[in-house]
């Protein structure tokens, strides 16, 4: 994949559009996982690595290829992406109940892909809980937290990512564990 | 590193033969063996989350948004220009938005700026002609206002425009607005002489003569 990667983008600098569109469909499920991690919306996610493909195809000149292209590409997204968070409005949250409807949320309207057999039914509401805990923790832990459950992401590649230390971003990822913990303990004390 | 720090290290990383037995040891305490089963859980849940998606149509929408000036660089751009969708027109300048959001203080705004108009016409009017109480006796000249010796006013005097000159007697406030109040020697106020060059003043003393 390193191989043809360089190779497709040597051929995209050198004029050859197709070979972009073969990028996009090597890159596209990482970007978009990077941008959904951030967000945690779909539609806002599939936003966002759409421009971060289009950002990485204006700029494909400013691309060092001593550099992993999937790092260049990611920390692209992850910029589109935390930029995004921040322009959201804070009323707006997946969670909101949709008005006229009887407990529904925006939520629901995500795409559920896993099948739904009956040893599904109790994973569902531990993942209901999970996704709860995850909006609770700020920004700077939960990023860095869920960056890691990106396919295999490195710590290191995080660091480029975010913009900051290695250690930082180790730091923060235990921290955002360390609450999601406290944040599931509390919740068993109050049942 | 904390002890649970290790503990989220260990999963992070899996265990170094030479690191089992000090994992072994941390985990015979009880609180930290829950936290690392609480670890392990959370690890586990975090990497069963959901993933979504993308649409099929995905890259063929990122090809057709890409701009195409790279391929073909004499390309007509100006044919290109107009195919593009154009920006939707804000609906508001910045201005209207911060109209409409601040419709009070708009409201405001725009009281005081008609009522302030209103003052200083009448402020600056003040000036042109002069106006006096009309009391017996006052001598009026063309912008001067004589309390001549010897004569008694038993109530309030009030030139505007002109100078206000006492030589005799005033029984109450003399007042001069845009002029000078000059008490002569002899001449007496048992009231307050006031002169109101500022036109704070003037509304302060417009105020208290409406009330």
């Amino acid at each position: 994949m390193e191989r043809l990667t360089t190779r497709l983008v040597d051929e995209l600098r050198s004029g050859n559009h197709d070979s972009f569109a073969e990028l996009v469909e090597l890159y596209k499920d990482g970007v978009f996982a990077v941008a959904f991690k951030i967000l945690y919306d779909r539609g806002e996610a599939e936003d966002a690595a759409q421009e971060t493909f289009i950002r990485a195809y204006t700029r494909i000149d400013t691309y060092d290829p001593q550099y992993k292209f999937k790092t260049w590409l990611y920390r692209i997204a992850t910029n589109v992406a935390i930029d995004r968070l921040r322009k959201r409005k804070p009323e707006y949250s997946m969670d909101a109940e949709i008005a006229g409807t009887d407990g529904l949320t925006y939520q629901d309207h995500l795409a559920d892909d896993a099948p739904q057999p009956d040893a599904q039914v109790v994973h569902r509401e531990i993942r209901g809980e999970m996704h709860e805990a995850i909006q609770q923790l700020p920004d700077k832990y939960r990023i860095p937290l869920l960056l890691k459950y990106v396919d295999d992401l490195s710590l290191k590649e995080i660091s480029v990512m975010i913009d900051m230390p290695v250690a930082t971003v180790k730091t923060r990822i235990f921290r955002g564990r360390e609450m999601l913990k406290t944040i599931f303990q509390n919740r068993e004390g109050f049942n | 590193m904390t002890p649970e720090e290790k503990l989220q290290q260990y999963l992070e990383d899996g265990i170094l033969p030479e690191e089992s037995d000090e994992l072994r040891q941390l985990l015979e305490d009880e609180s930290l063996y829950e936290a690392y089963l609480q670890y392990e859980r959370i690890d586990a849940e975090l990497k069963a989350l959901p993933r979504p998606k993308l649409s099929d149509d995905f890259t063929a929408r990122v090809m057709a948004a890409i701009p195409e000036a790279k391929t073909s660089p004499p390309a007509t751009p100006v044919v290109r220009l107009e195919d593009r969708p154009r920006p939707r027109r804000k609906p508001h300048s910045k201005q209207m938005t911060w109209f409409r959001k601040h419709p009070g203080l708009v409201a405001a705004l725009l009281f005081f700026s008609l009522m302030s108009s209103a003052t200083l016409g009448l402020w600056n009017g003040s000036t042109e002609t002069m106006t006096y109480t009309k009391v017996p006796g006052i001598v009026v000249t063309a912008n001067e206002v004589v309390v001549p010796k010897d004569v008694i006013v038993d109530r309030d005097i009030t030139v505007q425009g002109g100078d206000l000159r006492i030589e005799g007697t005033v029984n109450g406030n003399a007042t001069a607005v845009h002029g000078r109040a000059y008490l002569a020697s002899a001449g007496e106020v048992t009231g307050e002489l006031e002169q109101i060059e500022q036109i704070f003043e003037w509304v302060w003393y417009s105020i208290k003569q409406i009330l």
